[in-house]
């Protein structure tokens, strides 16, 4: 039976097992494709990035056609990726956009100072209400329940865009949801660091200069966090989820600053105990390796087949693949050759990727395809309509 | 003096939960779709 035979849940089922056939190094049906589309949909459809941002229905057609042109297994963005609506109805937020340069940024931030670490981390909620939103918001003090409640409409209505997008694309295109509902999406404390608490900059000075502090604060929160998920997946029934292509999700970013001394410092334990308790209980984990994580990959190497899978970024995917024997790799098409390349060249690279990769192997993309040059429309069409349609049984 | 009356917390975020309207009128659904607001307002 062909997916075109098949109806939307049935494909959902069918591609889930790709995924999951895929990470525990069994042969599947075809090679499953993870695609890293993000606002590159947006530029491809004729829309400007001002336009799908502040219009949901625009943003939607977007995510449609993207769904109707381009066959793939699973989509990284469904549009969902920036809230801007919901922060411009408050003030001026950190995330920016220009349509004329198609570039979509983030001004360098932080939730708090260095020497309020612990501060922070003891009750984040009650920091982020007395001193994170009035340093940020200069018109805190005059803010009434008028503004309160105009921002909150637009927080429901960029829920309710981001789960009818995640249905309608599930019950509609049978693309399946990227994880399981019981375990989801979790976010170690050194990374929270690194993306939002500290900043890049502050996190590497924290390092250096006030590593216990750090420490301290990364305990407080992954005991909130991390610890408790862990010991909610121990109580799960085993197995996995057939409705989802991975049970457990989370980026590595933090890794980028991290010496291997630091990775066993601040992040090592929690993410053994994650990986170990996964295991235990026959479920599977994805870890997006953004950047290049090449200097730890020593600490993933003794995990059985079966449970991870990493989407790599700037890592090679054929060293990786010698470093991780055991991991399931994700990745494999450069962006450079999809925009630069010509077509062959994109289906010649496509073909080798899956038979010299599979099994322990889904195709995606290097990086989130963002911009207008990180992809030609006519490579990206020929390649996903390549992955579709190439049986490993034929 | 502004006319911000929730700056407090506990207090004053609990009394904004209490008064925002959504569409469930749960007050720990409330306070959890307030802690997600406030997460948005900071991260974004």
């Amino acid at each position: 039976m062909t997916l075109k035979d098949m109806t939307p849940h049935e494909q959902v089922l069918y591609r889930s097992r790709l995924f999951r056939d895929a990470i525990a190094f069994r042969v599947p049906d075809r090679t499953p494709h993870f695609n890293c589309a993000v606002t590159w949909k947006i530029i491809d459809a004729g829309y400007k990035y001002s336009e799908a941002f502040n219009d949901y229905a625009i943003m939607e057609k977007c995510v449609r056609r993207f769904c109707e042109i381009y066959p793939f297994d699973l989509l990284m963005d469904n549009g969902a990726r920036n809230p801007f609506k919901v922060i411009e109805s408050f003030g001026k937020g950190y995330y920016y956009y220009d349509d004329d340069s198609c570039v979509v940024g983030v001004e360098p931030y932080q939730l708090c100072p260095s020497e309020d670490l612990v501060e922070y981390a003891k009750n984040p909620d009650k920091y982020l209400w007395e001193k994170t939103l009035p340093a940020k918001f200069p018109d805190w003090d005059d803010k009434g329940l008028e503004d309160f409640q105009r921002t909150m409409d637009e927080q429901f209505a960029f829920n309710n865009y981001s789960m009818g997008m995640m249905n309608i694309m599930r019950d509609e295109y049978g693309i399946p949801f990227a994880n399981s509902s019981q375990t989801g999406f979790p976010a170690f404390a050194i990374e929270t660091m690194f993306t939002a608490i500290r900043g890049i900059k502050g996190l590497a000075l924290d390092i250096r200069r006030n590593g216990d502090a750090l420490k301290e604060a990364v305990d407080i929160i992954d005991q909130n966090g991390i610890y408790k998920l862990i010991d909610k997946i121990a109580g799960l029934e085993e197995g996995t989820d057939p409705e989802t292509c991975y049970d457990i999700s989370s980026i590595m970013l933090a890794h980028t600053v991290l010496s291997p001394k630091s990775f066993e410092r601040y992040y090592y334990d929690p993410i053994n105990k994650l990986v170990n308790t996964i295991i235990s209980k026959k479920k599977q984990y994805r870890i997006t390796v953004e950047g290049a994580g090449k200097h730890l990959f020593d600490y993933f190497r003794d995990y059985p087949q079966g449970t991870l899978a990493m989407l790599l970024e700037q890592d090679d995917i054929y060293e990786c693949r010698e470093a991780l024997p055991n991991v399931c790799l994700i990745g494999g098409m450069e962006t450079t050759m999809l925009n630069d390349g010509t077509v062959q060249e994109c289906l010649d690279w496509s073909k080798k990727l899956i038979d010299e990769l599979t099994p322990g192997f889904i195709f995606g993309e290097n990086k989130f395809i963002s911009y207008k040059n990180d992809a030609n429309a006519e490579n990206f069409k020929a390649v996903c309509d390549f992955v579709a349609s190439y049986m490993n049984n034929r | 003096m502004g006319k911000n009356v929730y700056k407090d917390y506990p207090d004053g975020f609990n009394k904004l939960a209490e008064d925002l309207k959504m569409p469930m009128d749960d007050p720990m659904f409330k306070k959890v779709m307030l802690s997600m607001l406030v997460s948005t307002l900071a991260n974004n």
